[in-house]
């Protein structure tokens, strides 16, 4: 859950009209914040696969895009220091860790919804006409069950991904908060790191972004 | 799955974007509502307010035609006295407020009947009676008051076929004031209770309408007279004429001076203002008639080519529908096709048919059945081809037709000598040899080719067994076979399963198995004269064969075989024989068994 900041889109603009460099160098400043959470999350990324058959090639479309690769899944660890898009609720962060790859985001997810893997989907008899399997006995179920024939697939998969990392938590509630905790912010890696950094880094960002809009403010009184 | 792998630092609300989009497209809706309103509302009143005008002054003219006609049939009928006009035109009036039928109807329709009937009197009551059958069977005021001017001349036809109620016979031997009394009777408050209706109310606010507009017609059609200052709209027409002719004027002077100018400026010499002789425009407004022709002939060469893009797309896209539409119809021809053959009964009962006779077959105990059987059987594979040959002629496959017809042969011969009730063993040893494999040896050639080799050692050729065999065999041979023949053929003219039958049949089988045995002796002779030739010592009294010497020189070893059991005991001598085969399989030197 970020902290939530009033003006400092506005605040951005600003920066980046009248005080270019200001605005650079609050930038610098957020990314020097932020790297070391990043540094630290690649680091949690394990050297080897997993998984032994993870790193070989795959079948289909997915077949190379899914192959571990420590490499990438490292290179898609970053952050970025400029607003985002409004996201459906609205809200735009001014600051972002991100785990981009496809491989560093199943590392960073995997078992964190289903921690004993997907349940099966059941099996099915094709009955439509003209279908490519049809009359065939196949799995036939949604996103959260596993098509695996081995009912033991996903729990294995997610165990042997947890002997190289925990899914950590870094949602902490508030005092006398109520409501659904939100389950998108556990994760091996950048959740992990940033768990462990204990909102130090997100303290020190906005305060960043405090100290610009004092900076800023100064400037325009010195122009006045 | 990506994007929701990352951590928000510092968010700030913004306002959701759907709030936003639908707030901007509310504003821009209304903006251009009130626009679209302004200009609507501009040009809508301007042309509501000329058609509405048009539409009054045309009103206006249709309606005093019809007055003006009635009042000229008044008046030729010498009615047109006294306050008879007004009477007319009041009594209309005073209808069409009260049944809701517009005076564009009432006023013809009176007209017509004054003219038949001559009498305003009678003509106001069957205008009366028109408008209550009109109501009563829905049909238009005009065609009942036609039926009633035909009726009261005389012609009662079309009264019938108003459908009133009243029978040919009726119709033909009344009076009309009987028809129309008892018509009155009918047909009697059917306007007035129309004309109360909602439907009535319509009408007659549609004829509140209608008058109005009328009004305003003749009111305009007065401003014009107004405005001309005179009492007819002649001086408007002339008027009208007057600014035609000037147009015309300006045409003409419009081109004499297009050609002055053309004289009195060589626009050739203005070199900064001359381009294209082609190119020039003119001036004012003569350029714009110019310019305005080739856009107008270029506008309408892209009208055209625009129109045949459009036909060609259109004939395109219909040219692959119907593609479209045959392939779907092949593929369903192609899925109805295999449904035929997988439902096809007429296979499908050959096909078990075909498998009982076969499982017959093979529980057939006599030669008779077997026959029947094989008759059967013939039967349903002609059957079974003249179905495959149909398929192929409606397939119009020509090799697959040339393929079903060659079976079909093939198998109508088949059944042609299974049918024949005299059957010939020679034809069927045909049919079943051509069903065994060929022979790998020819054994005339083998016993040539030993006679060869005798001849090449030197050997004499009277001890020759192929020779000797071939001669007993061949001797033999001509002797029981055209015995057997002619027994075969005694016994099929016997009565099948009568004694004589039996005994001949058991004549034929003695001689065919002493045939057999004597067979079986000369190749036993031969098989000893070959040991002769190849250096054996054979199997006979004088040969002195002895089986422990037997291969013995193969490899040098002696094989002693010791049986020890009771003399004269064949299961004794059986069983040692089995035990000793027995051990030397367990022990592995015995191959197989």
């Amino acid at each position: 859950m970020p902290t939530e900041v009033k003006g400092a889109v506005e605040l951005r603009k600003a920066l980046r009209k009248f005080t270019p460099d200001l605005a650079k160098e609050t930038q610098k400043e957020m990314g020097a914040l932020l790297r070391p959470i990043t540094n630290k999350a690649k680091g949690f990324i394990p050297s080897a696969s997993p998984l032994s058959g993870w790193s070989k090639e795959g079948n289909g479309v997915w077949g190379s895009r899914l192959q571990w690769s420590t490499g990438e899944a490292k290179r898609g660890i970053g952050f970025k220091a400029t607003p985002s898009k409004p996201n459906r609720s609205g809200f735009r962060s001014l600051a972002r860790i991100v785990n981009a790859s496809p491989t560093g985001a199943i590392y960073e997810t995997a078992g964190r919804l289903h921690p004993q893997g997907r349940p099966q989907a059941p099996l099915a008899k094709v009955v439509a006409i003209g279908h490519s399997n049809y009359g065939k006995t196949i799995r036939s179920g949604s996103k959260d069950q596993s098509m695996s024939n081995n009912p033991n697939a996903g729990q294995q998969f997610v165990n042997a991904i947890d002997r190289t990392g925990k899914v950590v938590n870094a949602y902490k509630r508030a005092e006398g908060q109520g409501g659904r905790a939100t389950r998108k912010l556990k994760g091996r890696a950048i959740f992990r790191a940033w768990a462990e950094d204990g909102g130090k880094t997100n303290a020190a960002v906005i305060k960043a972004i405090e100290g610009s809009k004092v900076k800023f403010e100064n400037y325009t009184l010195k122009v006045k | 799955m990506a994007a929701d792998v990352r951590i928000d630092i510092a968010a700030q609300f913004v306002g959701k974007k759907a709030f936003k989009d639908a707030e901007t497209s509310t504003d821009r809706l209304t903006k251009n509502v009130k626009g679209l309103a302004k200009g609507l509302l501009a040009v809508y009143s301007a042309q509501k307010i000329l058609s509405y005008a048009k539409a009054s002054v045309k009103a206006f003219a249709e309606d005093d035609k019809a007055a003006t006609s009635l009042g000229v049939t008044l008046k030729n009928l010498g009615l047109a006295y006294g306050a008879n006009i007004g009477t007319v035109n009041g009594f209309i009036s005073r209808l069409e407020m009260q049944t809701g039928v517009l005076d564009d109807e009432l006023r013809p329709a009176m007209d017509r009947l004054l003219r038949a009937t001559g009498d305003v009197a009678k003509s106001q009551e069957l205008l009366n009676l028109a408008l209550d059958i009109a109501a009563g069977t829905g049909k238009s005021v005009t065609q009942v008051s036609q039926s009633l001017q035909k009726a009261y001349l005389g012609q009662t036809q079309a009264l019938g076929r108003l459908g009133v109620g009243l029978s040919r016979a009726e119709l033909t031997s009344s009076s009309f004031e009987e028809i129309q009394a008892r018509l009155a009777t009918l047909f009697a408050g059917q306007a007035t209770a129309a004309a109360d209706t909602y439907a009535g109310s319509l009408a007659k606010l549609t004829i509140a309408g209608n008058n109005a507009k009328e009004t305003i017609g003749k009111g305009l059609v007065d401003a014009l007279k107004s405005a001309s200052g005179s009492s007819t709209v002649d001086p408007v027409v002339q008027g009208i004429d007057a600014i035609a002719n000037a147009i015309a004027n300006l045409a003409r002077e419009t081109g004499d001076f297009i050609a002055i100018t053309r004289e009195n400026f060589n626009l050739k010499d203005l070199s900064f203002f001359y381009k294209d002789p082609k190119a020039f425009k003119g001036l004012g407004n003569i350029s714009m008639t110019v310019s305005g022709q080739v856009d107008n002939a270029v506008l309408k060469t892209q009208t055209k080519v625009t129109k045949l893009t459009k036909e060609q797309a259109a004939a395109q896209s219909k040219i692959l529908k119907d593609k479209r539409l045959g392939a779907a119809i092949d593929k369903a021809n192609l899925a109805l096709g295999k449904g035929n053959e997988l439902f096809d009964m007429d296979k499908i009962q050959i096909a078990a048919a075909l498998t009982n006779q076969a499982e017959q077959l093979g529980k057939a105990t006599s030669s008779a059945q077997v026959l029947q059987i094989a008759n059967d059987t013939a039967r349903l594979n002609v059957k079974r081809s003249i179905l495959a040959l149909e398929d192929a002629i409606a397939a119009k496959d020509e090799a697959a037709i040339i393929a079903a017809t060659k079976k079909l042969n093939e198998d109508l011969k088949v059944l042609n000598v299974l049918g024949m009730q005299n059957v010939k063993l020679a034809d069927i040893k045909s049919i079943l040899d051509s069903l065994k494999p060929k022979d790998l040896i020819n054994l005339q050639n083998l016993l040539d080719a030993i006679a060869l080799l005798q001849q090449i050692m030197g050997m004499p050729m009277g001890g020759n067994p192929a020779t000797s065999g071939n001669a007993a065999n061949n001797k033999s041979g001509a002797k029981v076979n055209p015995n057997v023949a002619r027994l075969t053929e005694l016994r099929q003219q016997t009565p099948p399963g009568s004694p004589i039958s039996f005994l001949l049949k058991e004549h034929i089988e003695e001689i065919i198995a002493e045939s057999s045995l004597s067979a079986s002796m000369v190749d036993e002779q031969s098989k000893i004269a070959m040991m002769r030739i190849l250096g054996r010592t054979g199997i006979d009294a004088s040969s002195g064969f002895n089986p422990a010497n037997f291969r013995a020189s193969d490899n040098g070893d002696t094989i002693n075989i010791t049986i020890q059991t009771g003399i004269g005991d064949p299961n004794a001598i059986a069983e040692a024989i089995d035990q000793y085969l027995t051990d030397a399989e367990q022990r592995g030197t015995l191959r197989a068994r």
